[in-house]
This record gives C-alpha cells, structure tokens and sequence, in this order.
C-alpha cells in the first residue's frame, strides 16, 4: 500500500486551460475569460470528491484517471498485493486499482466535466458576410456585414450553467456508486471463493473417506467374502464422490475468474492465491437499530435521484422562465451599397408566441420532475427493503452457523463415535462407519455454505447501506480519512438529526426534494459528491 | 450409562408407582425371597382329596429333595386350610443378563424368570396371580392336566388379567414331572419380555431312586441390541442372546456337585423359535422324562447331548463322573456367542493391515476385527456401545473362555467339607478346579514330538 502516495499526489494534474477564441465582441468575452483564468475549470476536484467518498465508505483508495506515469506504479503496487497469499481488502484493492471497466466509467466525469464546461460558455456570435456585384458599369460590390447573438442565450447562462453544475453532479454519485459497488461485488466473489475452496477440501474428504471404504470392499473382495455387488456398492459411492469434487472444483474455477474479471488481472497475474478457510464470524454482530435511515442517508444512487430532481427542479425553472421567449437574438448589420455608402444598423429577432407559448416544454419539464420524485420515493423504500432483508439474512445465518456448531457437527461426530462403538460390536460394517463419517463431513461442508452465505449477506448488508461496516461509526461521526471543510459545509446543509432518524417517510433522509423547484438560482448545486449524499459516514 | 438408566428407571417406577394397592389383591404383600423360603410343613394339618386317596401337602426334605433353579429362587408357598397358596406378582423391572448387559424386563416377583414354583403330585394348589404391568396378562400351566378353565389361555379360558387385577388359580396336582408356567397372552410380547417360569412336581412316592442333586434350567431367547436397554420383541429370527434361567455366560451359576453323586438336571426351552441341543462334557447321560411323563425304560438310550425343542422339557439323570469343570452348554455355535453384531462382512482371510493404516487417517482407532476369527474379540478390550457385552466369554483360569450365552459349567468335585450347602442342596461355588499333575494339555516339548516321530 506505500505505493498509493503516488495517486494521492499526482491529483490534480490534469488542469486544463480553456482557450476561447472571441475576436468580435470584447463585452461577451470578458465573463468566460476571467471565469477560466482565475478560477479553477469547473469540475477539476471532481475526482478528488470521488476518492474522499469511497476511501470514505470502504477504506480502499481510487486509482485516477489519465496517470498514464502512475500506470507503472500502479502495477507494481498490484503485484506486490499478489505477491503472497490474497485477503479480501487487497482483492478490493487491485479491482479498484486496475478494473478497467471502472476506468472507463471513471473517464465518464471527463466527458462529464466537457458538457459542465461547455454549459458555461455563450453561445459563439454569427457572422454573415455577404458579397455581391452589380453588372452597371462602375459601381462598387455590394457588401454585406452582420453579427448576431442569440440575447437570451446570455440571460439564461446562470441558469442553464446551474444546470449542468447539478447532472454534473449527478454523474459523479453515479460514478462514485458504481466505485462502492464494484467493492461490494469483488467482497462477496471473494467469500464465494473462498467458501468453495475451503469447501473443495471437504469433498476431497469426502472423496477419502468413501475411498477408504472402496478399498475395504476391494480387501474384502479379494479375500473371497463379499459379492461382487457389494464391492460394487462401494466403488459407485467412491466414484460418485470424485465426480462431486470435479463439479465442486469446475464451480470454483468460474468463481476464481470471476474474481479475476473484477480485479482486472490476467497473463502471469493469475496465479494469485487466497487462504482457503472462511474467516469465522465476529464475536459480536453488528447491531440493527437505525440502519434502514443510514440507508436512506448514505446510500449514493438514492443521492444521484436526489441529485437529479434537483436538476429537473431547475430545468423546469428555465422552460418556465423562457416560456413566452425562448429565442432572443440581437443583429448588428452593415452594408456597402454599390455606390459606396455604408449602410449601419441593427435589429432584435424574436418569436411571437402565437401558437406554441412553451406549453408543451413546461409541461413536459414539470412531469419529468414528477417521475424524478417518484422514483427517488420508489428508491428509497426499495432501499429500506433491501437493508431489512441483508439484516435478516446476515441473522438468520449467522444463527444458522451458531446451529451447526452448537447442534449439528457435535451430533455428526457422536454419530460417528457411536458407529464406531457398533462397528467394534459387529453391528455395523465398516461402510456403515465410513458413511457415517461422509456424512459428518457434510455437514462440516454444509456449515461452511451457511458460513458463507453470512459473509456474502454482510456483504450485501453493507452494500445496502452503502458503506463498509468498518468505516461506519454512527451517523454523526467523522470518519477516520475526513474532515475536510467541504464536509463541514455539508453536515450543517444536511441536518444529521433528521436524516437517519426518519421512520415513516422513506424520503426522510433527502433535504433537496422540491425545494430546489423553486430556488432556481443554482448556488445549491455547487457542493461535492460527498454533500449531496450526506457526507458524514 | 448411569444417568440413562436412572432415566429408564424412573419410567419405571413411576409406572409401577400407579399400580399400587390394585384391587382384588388378597396377600398383603409379595411374598419375600428370605431364606425361609416355607412354611413349617410341620404346620400343616388338613387334607386334601384327590381321587380315592387323601394326601397332605408335600413337605419339602420329607416328601421331595427340592430343586435347585440356578440363579434364580424357589418361590416361597403357605398352607391355608390343607391348600399351598402361591402367589406370583408380575411386573416390570431391571433384569442383569450378565455384568454390564442388563434391560427393563418383565418377570414374577422380582425375578427374571419367575421363581421356580415347586409341589408334589397330589397338592392342591392355589396360585394368585396378580398383574403389575400396564398390559393385561395371564398364566397358562404348561403340560399340567387340569380343568380346561385353569389352562389360562387369555380369551379361550378364561377373561384376561387387567391391569392392577388378581387372578386366582386353583387345582390339584395330578401327575409329576418338570412342568413351566409362561404368560398366554400377547406371547410374543410378555415371552420375548421374560414371563415363563419352571414348575416342578415331584412324585408322592419315589418312582426311582431320587436324584442327591436336583437342578432345573429354562431356555429362552432375547433380541437386546447393542446400546439399548429393553428386548425388541419385534424380532422374528434373529435373536442375539440366548440364556439358561434368563442368564448369558459368564452370568451363569455354576451346576456344583460331587463326584459319584445322581444329578438329575431338568430342562425347559421356552424360546421363541430355536430348539437347544445341549450338550454336556464328560458324562454319559440318560433322557429319563418329557413334559409329557416318564420315559419307559426300554425306550431311553444314553446321550451327551439332549435336544430340548421350544415349547417341551426334558429331565436327565447321570451320575457324576471325574472331578473337573465340565462345560453344559447349547450345541449351536452361535449360541455361545453374546450380543455380536452379525451385520458386517465377513473378514476372515482379509488382508488388512494396509487398508487398516488408512482408514485410521479418517477415523482414528479403527482396527479391522475377525480377519482371524472371532476367538480374540473378548479379549481386544476395544471400545463398545454402552450396555452391551458384544464379545463373548470371560478370563478362565488358563485362558480367555470364548463362550458366552447357554453356557455353564459342571463342577463336579470330591467330596470335601470345605464345600459349603445350603439347605436346597445348593453348593457354594468352590471356584476353578485344581488339575492333578500332569493331566492338562500343554505345549509338546522338542524331545516330547521327537520321541513319538511327530514332524511339525
């Protein structure tokens, strides 16, 4: 991990000068030049919000984007990760390090960020010049000059760049959603994983233990004293066992690649080895009080919905706005008559809202905005679903576990030791015995399929509430990696009290729905990933 | 184990425990098994009719040498107005097979099988019967002749014994012989539990010279599976303990008399389905009687082994032969075998030392048994199922003793007044018998196998 500086140090090398070339009109360059010149392009911490958010939720690092010098870096990083035996946070690690399907959607904020930058720009001026010659003997050709610019394009501009500044930030939600899935994703192959391998042993016990009895048939066999059925009997079981150990191993070699997609890892990298016992489950549980509002509170694709009702909020605003006029443009003309006189002038071209008044284009906002909310209702019941049922089911297997050790593998064992005390009375035969030890090792199998299936539903806990448990500390706290001000500024914008506290309202942990509606002037849109989501966990 | 059969036990007695002061009972309580085991028959003064003739009850010592039922006592009797009043009391109860085997079984007064009921040809005789178990019994007089309402066949002769009920039975003794009571209800179940016992009558007046020792034995058959604790009636065919008077060997009594002395040794078999052949070592012996009466003297020849078929007895009489420790046991090798499991293949001739290696990875302890027969299995000390003595036999005074089930010994000895008798003619067991110089086999010696032109 000491490689990681190199990401962290290299960020924000990718500042980019905008170059705007206005030659008519000083007036209409003043605004975009001093915006480019003195601050910062619009987006340019994007990435470093998405970093801070995921590091935040999961504790894993991002690579950036476009650090073509890091590349090297980064894959030294990833071989040392796979160097020795793989855990579960370096298998995350590579895949955020090196899945490509990630950089790519990474790249999206690039193309994200063009669309914000160009939102922010006026629309060029038209020149029209035109040149024309009379056939009457000495005269002059005609010449004709003339600019226009589309006036409201210049009115609008602080809207339509509100706008663009909100789906920008909901592309970076987006993205960083994607981030905290993948993590989750990579967490819950890498259980899977490991739950085969570790199973993959007891089959092979399995298979053992039916051999042992095989070749007792076969001692038995030889010796003239049991029939060739019953050595048959024997060798079926023996053979059926192997067969579910190449089933077993054919299942862990797709789990195995899976996990090799997810890391982004092929050639020599391959080789990667995992320790192959599940980890056992903690002492303690994670307890459930509250957990459906940090849900609702930290769960970024809810935040994007939030994020785009915003949008829509203001986008209603401009067709509203712009309803009676949504064209304005003003015309500088000149012309040289034939003559030689300049003719100079101007003129305003507008539509006269006769027939269309924009009725259609509110309407059509306003419904848009509409289905936004339903769907940012539906999202967050749908959430609060999904964080009751990981629950039950991270409980419910975990009781399970408990039942095994408690119950189950106890009363396996003492099954065994009584068919051994039998077999030593002659009351059963030694395939009876080796049975019953197959069977004891089943339910060891069986066991770790339910020890899996607790870790895979922590996992998918985890993922509900759209953060690690290990970065989890409580709703108002402060996560170790943050503190920035940014986060600040959101804590007070997000009332922490109310998010994760909200019970019957499923929306409770938004503070952005509909208010945004009617505020239009685009300074809430500003804030990072992190405060649009709630950044405290 | 313990706690187990606590557990079982506390059934039982909470079982028991409701039945308690059953109506209709007459005898304050079961009569005890003390040491007086009769009445004073010098008590006795009334008569009783049978026939032309007039006799009163048979006094045990004057009338009767009386029988000894090893391992198990004579049921004690009173006279009530010139009758000999008996009463049985069946129930449920722990019974020991042989040290550590033992179940819930059903038997008479405490005992597994019932005391042996003994008379004299003539008596008259009144048996209450009183039924402890939760099932409905009877007893049926088997081989008696008697009025067909006495003969206890349940719904044929008579109404069943109900729970906590007192039957009385009562008839006069009109022939001797070695006779058996057993249940004649549900005999599947209440005979694969235990209830049968032996009833001898003796002659009024001797018919040959009496016996100096008198024993009487039942054969019967258990199914008791390893680990468990009460006899599966279920069992059709297979059954897997086979006892002499409800004991296996090494549980068995010793037979113990003295050389030169007539024994007489009666023998029933109320097994489910197997007929015994029981053999006796050293003695020629002679089948003097059936259930059915005397045999006539030309018919009789000598044997060494009786078979006794289910449902009949059979009285032998010899005289006893060398002192030594003569083994009486069921012919049919399988009988001399305990609790065994017979469900795995047979590994005899099985090469398993290798395979054996192996199977200890999986499971630890494991030793292929019988590749070489079964002869060292009592003696292997491996672990087995609680309550159980799947392998046969005991430690002997030479070596391990691989019998177990019917079989016992003959003791016979001289005469010695270091052996103790009781007042049934019973002697103590004077332990292993003490071999003369030179009259045990042993290993030949080089010179030994040399002289005789033996090549080994």
């Amino acid at each position: 991990m000491n490689n990681n500086r190199c990401f962290i140090s290299a960020r924000g090398g990718t500042k980019r000068s905008s170059t705007i070339v206005g030659f008519i009109f000083i007036l209409f360059l003043v605004q975009p030049v001093a915006m480019s010149v003195a601050a910062p392009a619009p987006g340019a911490d994007a990435m470093q919000d998405i970093q801070n958010v995921t590091t935040g939720r999961t504790g894993y690092k991002l690579a950036p984007v476009n650090e073509a010098q890091c590349e090297e870096t980064i894959q030294y990083a990833i071989s040392c990760l796979l160097e020795n035996s793989l855990s579960k946070d370096e298998a995350v690690q590579i895949a955020l390090l090196n899945n490509r399907e990630l950089q790519a959607r990474l790249a999206d904020l690039g193309i994200a960020r063009g669309d914000l930058i160009d939102a922010g720009l006026l629309k060029n001026p038209l020149l029209d010049f035109l040149y024309r010659k009379s056939n009457a003997p000495d005269t002059l050709a005609n010449l004709e000059w003339s600019v226009t610019l589309d006036f409201l394009n210049l009115l609008t501009l602080p809207l339509r760049r509100a706008i663009a500044a909100s789906e920008f930030e909901t592309t970076k939600l987006e993205i960083a959603n994607d981030v905290l899935n993948l993590a989750f994703d990579v967490q819950s192959a890498y259980y899977n994983l490991q739950a085969a391998t570790q199973a993959g042993k007891m089959y092979q016990a399995a298979v053992n233990a039916s051999k042992a009895a095989y070749d007792g048939a076969q001692v038995l066999h030889e010796a003239g004293n049991i029939t060739d059925l019953a050595f048959h009997q024997e060798q079926a079981i023996y053979e059926e066992q192997k067969l579910l150990l190449a089933e077993a191993e054919t299942e862990t070699v797709a789990l195995r690649e899976e996990l090799n997609m997810l890391m982004g890892l092929w050639g020599n990298q391959v080789a990667w080895k995992i320790p192959d016992k599940l980890p056992e489950m903690p002492a303690r549980e994670f307890q459930g009080a509250g957990l459906e509002s940090v849900a609702v509170y930290q769960r970024l694709d809810l935040a994007s919905i939030r994020q785009d009702i915003e949008t829509l909020a203001r986008e209603s605003g401009l067709q509203d706005a712009t309803r009676l006029l949504p064209e304005l443009s003003g015309q500088f003309a000149a012309e040289r008559d034939t003559d030689g006189s300049w003719l100079r002038g101007g003129g305003v071209s507008l539509p006269i809202p006769l027939f269309n008044q924009g009725q259609g284009r509110v309407l059509k906002a306003q419904a848009k905005l509409n289905q936004a909310r339903h769907r940012y209702y539906a999202k967050a019941v749908n959430i609060r679903s999904e964080v009751r049922k990981a629950f039950a089911q991270m409980r419910k297997n975990r009781e399970r576990v408990r039942y095994y050790d408690k119950i189950m593998l106890p009363l396996r064992k003492r099954m065994v030791e009584e068919s051994h005390l039998l077999f030593n009375s002659m009351d059963v035969s030694p395939f009876e015995l080796l049975a019953s030890k197959r069977e004891e090792i089943n339910a060891q199998r069986d066991r770790t399929e339910a020890l899996r299936a607790y870790w895979v539903a922590r996992s998918d806990l985890e993922r509900a509430l759209g953060g690690s448990f290990q970065c989890y500390t409580g709703p108002n706290s402060t996560p170790p990696n943050e503190g920035s001000q940014s986060n600040d500024k959101i804590r007070k914008r997000i009332p922490s009290g109310d998010a994760p506290s909200g019970t019957a309202n499923p929306n409770s942990g938004g503070s952005a729905t509909g208010k945004a509606g009617t505020d239009g002037s685009g300074t809430a849109a500003t804030g990072s990933v992190a405060a649009s989501s709630g950044g405290a966990i | 184990m313990i706690s187990r059969r606590n557990l079982i036990l506390t059934g039982a007695a909470l079982a028991g425990g409701t039945l308690l002061n059953p109506p209709g009972q007459i005898l304050a309580q079961t009569p005890s098994m003390g040491d007086k085991n009769v009445t004073d028959p010098d008590s006795v003064q009334s008569t009783v009719n049978v026939g032309n003739r007039t006799f009163s009850p048979g006094k045990p010592g004057v009338d009767y040498r009386p029988v000894v039922t090893p391992n198990l006592p004579t049921l004690p009797w009173q006279i009530v107005n010139g009758i000999k009043v008996f009463h049985l009391v069946v129930e449920e109860m722990w019974h020991e097979f042989t040290p550590g085997l033992e179940a819930i079984c059903w038997g008479y007064n405490g005992h597994v099988h019932g005391p042996t009921l003994e008379a004299v040809e003539g008596d008259r005789v009144r048996i209450y019967v009183t039924n402890k178990l939760k099932a409905p019994t009877t007893i049926h007089w088997h081989g008696f002749l008697l009025p067909n309402g006495m003969d206890g066949v349940g719904g044929l002769t008579q109404k069943l014994i109900n729970s906590g009920q007192t039957f009385k039975y009562e008839f006069t003794l009109r022939q001797h012989g070695s006779l058996m009571y057993h249940s004649h209800h549900d005999e599947m179940t209440q005979m694969g539990m235990g209830l049968m016992g032996s009833f001898i009558i003796h002659p009024r007046e001797p018919v040959w010279d009496p016996p100096d020792r008198d024993f009487v034995f039942m054969l019967s058959e258990w199914r008791l599976d390893n680990g468990t604790y009460r006899p599966n009636i279920m069992e059709m065919s297979d059954f897997n303990l086979l006892t002499f008077n409800a004991k296996a060997f090494p549980g068995t009594e010793p037979l113990v008399v003295k050389s030169g002395e007539r024994v007489r040794i009666r023998i029933g078999n109320l097994s489910a389905i197997d007929n015994h052949p029981i053999h006796l070592h050293g003695h020629s012996f002679t089948v003097m009687e059936t259930d059915g009466g005397r045999i006539p003297e030309s018919a009789r020849w000598p044997e060494t082994t009786m078979f006794v078929p289910v449902g009949t007895t059979r009285t032998i009489e010899f005289v006893a032969g060398a002192p030594g420790d003569w083994p009486l046991h069921c012919h049919m090798t399988h009988h001399t075998m305990n609790q065994m499991g017979h469900n795995t293949p047979n590994t005899v001739g099985v090469r398993n030392a290798a395979y054996d290696k192996e199977v200890q990875k999986i499971i630890p302890g494991y030793m292929t048994m019988g590749s070489e027969g079964m002869g060292d299995m009592g003696m292997m000390h491996m672990a087995m199922p609680e309550n159980s003595v799947a392998m046969m036999g005991a430690y002997g005074p030479f070596d391990y003793i691989t019998m177990g089930g019917m079989f016992t010994v003959l003791k016979v000895r001289e005469n010695d007044p270091s052996l103790k008798e009781d007042a049934s003619g019973k002697i103590t067991d004077p332990g292993w018998y003490q071999h003369p110089e030179g009259t045990i086999a042993g290993p030949a010696s080089v010179d030994e196998l040399n002289q005789d032109g033996i090549k080994v």
